[in-house]
């Protein structure tokens, strides 16, 4: 009975009613599609990185460290059997060196990456060194390295590097391509050479400064295997960071929401007075007219939801057919440079809903609870408050 | 050797020379005859080449340049391309392995020595009042500014010991006939695994020498100017080094006084020399 | 007869406290709002300007175009002409600070004094030991100080954390920098460490090292020289200024003679913070959401406002029942509800500006820590949220707070012409 008493006394409600409902329910898709854009976010850039550098993770030594350039001829090793035998589909050995380059007379310290031309477990535009007929050693610069350095693709620039034994070797190169790197990390500094064209440079064979493997091989002595969620802790932090901002600015829209029902309750509150002290002149108690105060509001709640997913369906939809341009984003450091679409977890849309629903309960009840301590006789004539 | 600017030219190859200005004096177009003596050039040359150890002459060359002890008082200048800075250095050589460098100019430099006991290396400087050995990656950087790297410096050595050397070819260093010797180096851990010295053979000193990276893109190249007798050996009164791979920079050194083969107390030697 | 609503309003409560709040509490939730917004891509800004760019940079061309290898070569000379012509020329809001940025090996002795271990470092010298500078703040040092404090003497340094656990580092004990002087000769000196910082960059925490600028130029000979000097703006002034600010100066450049110590080919070139660190393209698209996100909050916030007028003129119809039969008319009764409204909403949007720039402030000056220890992973993002005031914010939050007020009231008004004065009378008797 005090649900379907609840039921009409919202209904009647009317205008101020739909729009509770609209704001709560706007709300709701605004912050799904908030979280959801961030999971997109981490999504994308996590495949990114993974399709182009980390995989399912990277065999190296545990003190090689890419931020020590001097540190990287130290840390190489001879990439061990398990791994030699795995074919060009679940690794790729990876050789970095440090090296100068010399474009007009400048000097620009540069990583020397060698990768393996065979391997097909990355997806890198890196094919044109594949097919290299001429006699210079080919190179491959990204966009990025290609402006700092000022070389474009034809031109010929000196490398310098050490070899394994600590000779000096010098030699020009081709830049035979600049590429656009899907995964803008590659491109900072780096110029790319075949790997075995690197390890006959710098004589050595075999050696390599990581093997990215498609999954973990199980232990390999005195190598280290690091995992996806290591090799790409700044773009989880990352994502970790935007949601985190999404998540205020979700509160704040929540208190805006939950302001707009507290708002209809304290009304609905003065406005039936007279109501409320007849029920409870009747022998209702007062947890039952709380109850069904509460209720009218929970329906605000109830109907956000269904609303939300009224409006949020079609909007979904058709966001996931365009997605979000960041294509000017492409020379930037985040890894992604395809339009942004959403990632649904059920779990975070079930916990949202979850927290909405109890958020604008609570905003109903606040003035419900006022309302059942009144004084019925006092509310009959209007004057309990 | 008593010389104000070019160097002595050997007699043989004056001789050699004036034989082919002659010949092309007369004018000679036949095919015949050009071919002819285009052979009894080339066998003159093989034959004056036959002659020739290039590794003797190397080692005469180490031998000159490198004398039991040596006290070197100089000038080095680095230029950079902006600005030139010159500091004044007196050094103190055991042979190849031991040497001791003390900077006397400009007054921040005043003090900074440098002590190379066999392949190990240290700097001391009096501000910081500590020696510092010079290993690993810091060997790769530049010495005191110049053009040489510290490497540079723990790596002289005697190149006949550490290079393989051909006679390559004779060519004109400014005037002076020398003979070209390729160096290849012995060992695989050498910085620069090729080089390429200009000697005049007579006199057996360098005039011009080349380090090559291991693919024989030239690096670096040193001159070797003025050559002046020390009491019967033959020291340039300069070296100069370039960069090749820069643009503008050079590093000379002056050598204003040298005396060979002094007695050098062992205390140079030693680390303890190494103080304010 | 504004004066007659306005004692109205003020004298009775029920008409203007519930109606005033809530405007005030949605104007201060979008003050908030956009603040929070503004905050969160000024820190973006601010963090690189801080550590790295400033504001605006002023730097010698060369410098610039190789300063990845950090040529002290191509220092500016002449300190203090320099820093005169830059605040002469230059808006007085902006805070000029000298910086040097340099390279070199740190050398750790052992307890003989023979070298125990190196490692290429890099570093900034800033102005620390003159309080005025605000470089101490600007870094954040009282806080990313993670053991012992900052340099007070020009020959103490501060080391990255990860750098100092590497090198095995305690404090108070004495290193060795060897690098290059500005000539390009030999600089070598020693330094007592005193502190270990922490960035949360782990590029910076890995290599990098800070000490105070009079030290860096004793060092690496560079009197009277800085490799850059850096213009910070305050926070209030929106980087969307940074470009014109940097067109005025480069205007004022034209009208520069080299200043003395200056070389031939010594010429500075003024960068804002925008131009560098590919800091632009993260501007570019946090705007664009940022219109998205802040286009959806003001029309929810309408809406709720709206609701609320819409709330508060249903509240009084009983008493437009008794207006109406005391012989208003029906458009005089609108006008009066919908000043009443602009009123309220006046009142509400001043105290929602009090209320939500109190908060603001708080939230620019000290922050929100999250307490996510972003800053322990290899990211230049801060634990601490920050807002950012601007007028921008203000004005967004205070034309929809009255407007929407008012078309609420309006749209309740209506509801007055459909209904007799009896139906209000019925309405106010049955609630």
């Amino acid at each position: 009975m005090i649900l379907q008493a609840a039921w009409k006394n919202f209904c009647r409600q009317g205008l101020r009613a739909i729009l509770n409902v609209l704001v709560a329910a706007l709300t709701l898709v605004v912050a799904v599609f908030m979280v959801s854009l961030v999971n997109g976010f981490q999504d994308q850039s996590s495949k990114n990185l993974k399709k182009t550098d980390v995989a399912g993770g990277h065999y190296r030594l545990a003190e090689f460290d890419i931020l020590s350039p001097t540190e990287w001829e130290d840390f190489v090793f001879v990439t061990p059997p398990e791994l030699k035998k795995m074919s060009s589909d679940e690794k790729a050995e990876v050789l970095v060196q440090q090296g100068q380059l010399f474009p007009q007379n400048r000097f620009i310290p540069a990583q020397i990456r060698g990768i393996d031309l065979e391997q097909s477990l990355l997806e890198l535009p890196l094919g044109s060194l594949k097919s290299y007929k001429g006699d210079s050693i080919p190179a491959i610069i990204g966009t990025k390295m290609a402006k700092k350095s000022n070389l474009n693709k034809g031109d010929f620039v000196v490398l310098k590097w050490r070899d394994k034994y600590g000779a000096v070797d010098a030699r020009e190169i081709e830049i035979i391509e600049t590429v656009r790197f899907v995964n803008p990390r590659l491109n900072d500094g780096v110029v790319w050479l075949g790997l075995k064209t690197l390890r006959d440079m710098t004589r050595r064979e075999n050696e390599s400064s990581w093997v990215t493997v498609k999954s973990n091989q199980g232990e390999i002595k005195e190598l280290s295997f690091l995992v996806p969620d290591v090799l790409m802790k700044d773009v989880i932090e990352l994502a970790k960071h935007d949601r985190r901002n999404s998540m205020i600015m979700w509160i704040i829209l929540m208190v805006l929401c939950c302001i707009s029902v507290f708002n209809s309750q304290m009304l609905n509150a003065f406005k039936r007075q007279k109501e409320a002290g007849t029920l409870l002149a009747l022998g209702m108690t007062p947890g039952q007219l709380t109850k069904m105060f509460v209720l009218e509001g929970s329906f605000t709640a109830v109907g956000a939801v269904v609303l939300a997913f009224v409006l949020g369906i079609p909007f979904f939809s058709w966001f996931q057919t365009v997605g979000l341009d960041i294509s000017h984003l492409k020379d930037s450091t985040i890894p992604v440079t395809e339009n942004i679409r959403l990632v649904f977890d059920p779990k975070q849309i079930v916990n949202c809903l979850l927290t909405a629903t109890l958020m604008i309960v609570f905003a109903s009840w606040l003035p419900a609870r006022k309302i059942s301590r009144i004084d019925p006789s006092r509310a009959l004539v209007g004057k309990a408050f | 050797m008593n010389r104000k600017g070019a160097l002595r030219v050997p007699q043989d190859k004056l001789r050699a020379e004036r034989k082919m200005n002659m010949l092309s004096n007369h004018k000679i177009r036949s095919v015949v005859v050009t071919i002819f003596l285009g052979i009894s050039f080339f066998s003159f040359q093989n034959s004056y080449a036959q002659e020739i150890d290039p590794w003797k002459l190397l080692k005469a060359v180490d031998d000159n340049l490198w004398s039991n002890t040596k006290i070197i008082s100089g000038r080095l200048s680095v230029d950079n391309g902006r600005r030139v800075r010159t500091m004044s250095v007196d050094t103190w050589m055991e042979g190849l392995e031991n040497s001791y460098s003390f900077y006397k100019s400009p007054a921040r430099e005043k003090g900074t020595q440098m002590l190379k006991i066999q392949n190990k290396l240290w700097l001391f400087t009096p501000r910081t009042d500590r020696k510092i050995l010079i290993a690993g990656h810091l060997l790769r950087q530049s010495m005191m500014g110049s053009d040489l790297s510290y490497e540079d410096m723990l790596e002289d050595r005697k190149m006949s010991l550490s290079y393989d050397v051909i006679l390559e070819k004779w060519e004109d260093v400014d005037g002076v006939r020398a003979a070209v010797l390729y160096l290849t180096a012995k060992d695989k851990e050498i910085t620069y695994q090729s080089r390429r010295v200009w000697v005049e053979a007579k006199e057996q000193v360098v005039l011009k020498e080349e380090r090559y990276a291991k693919s024989g893109k030239l690096l670096k190249r040193v001159t070797f100017e003025e050559y002046k007798d020390y009491s019967g050996r033959l020291f340039p009164k300069r070296m100069i080094f370039r960069d090749m791979l820069k643009n503008d920079t050079k590093t000379i050194y002056h050598f204003d006084e040298i005396q060979f083969d002094k007695d050098i107390p062992k205390k140079y030697f030693r680390q303890s020399i190494l103080k304010r | 007869m504004i004066r007659w609503i306005l004692k109205g309003v003020l004298r009775d409560k029920s008409r203007s406290l519930f109606p005033g709040i809530v405007v005030s509490l949605g104007v201060g939730l979008t003050i908030v709002m956009l603040g929070f917004m503004d905050g969160v891509l000024m820190d973006m800004v601010d963090m690189t300007a801080n550590l790295d760019t400033g504001h605006i940079r002023f730097v010698n061309k060369d410098f610039y175009k190789d300063e990845h290898m950090n040529p002290l070569d191509r220092s500016l000379p002449a300190q203090k002409e320099t820093l005169k012509w830059l605040q002469e020329n230059s808006p007085q809001k902006i805070k000029w600070v000298p910086r040097v940025r340099w390279g070199a090996i740190m050398d750790v002795p052992d307890a003989k004094g023979e070298t125990r271990a190196q490692k290429p470092v890099i570093g900034t010298a800033l102005d620390l030991l003159n309080d005025s500078s605000g470089e101490f703040e600007r870094l954040g040092l009282g806080k990313n100080i993670i053991e012992g404090r900052a340099p007070q003497k020009p020959k103490e340094i501060l080391v990255g954390y990860l750098a100092a656990r590497e090198l095995e580092l305690k404090i108070d004990e004495t290193v060795t920098l060897l690098g290059q002087s500005y000539d390009g000769g030999l600089a070598a000196d020693n330094y007592t460490v005193v502190g270990f910082v922490r960035f949360g960059v782990n590029a910076m925490d890995k290599r990098m090292a800070l000490m105070d600028i009079t030290g860096a130029q004793d060092s690496f000979y560079l009197e009277d020289m800085v490799t850059d000097w850096l213009g910070f703006l305050p926070r209030g002034i929106s980087y969307k200024n940074y470009g014109s600010i940097k067109l005025d100066l480069e205007k004022q450049l034209e009208t520069l003679k080299p200043l003395p110590g200056w070389a031939k080919d010594d010429w500075p070139v003024v960068k804002t913070v925008l131009e560098q660190r590919n800091l632009d393209t993260f501007v570019t698209t946090f705007e664009s959401v940022n219109a998205y996100v802040v286009s959806i909050f003001l029309i929810l916030m309408g809406i709720v406002l709206w609701n609320a007028g819409l709330l508060n003129g249903i509240y009084r119809y009983g008493e437009l029942g008794m207006r109406l039969a005391m012989g208003e008319s029906h458009g005089l009764l609108l006008k009066h509800l919908v000043m009443e409204a602009f009123l309220v909403g006046v009142i509400g949007a001043l105290f929602g500006c009090v209320l939500g720039g109190g908060f603001l402030y708080y939230f620019q000056e000290y922050g929100i820590d999250m307490g996510d220890k972003l800053a322990q992973t290899g990211l230049m993002l801060s634990d601490v949220s920050r807002a950012r005031m601007s007028v921008d914010a203000f004005v967004y939050a205070i034309i929809p707070g009255v407007l929407a007020n008012v078309l609420g009231t309006l749209v309740a008004g209506i509801g007055i012409f459909k209904r007799s004065e009896a139906e209000l009378f019925r309405e106010l008797e049955h609630g």
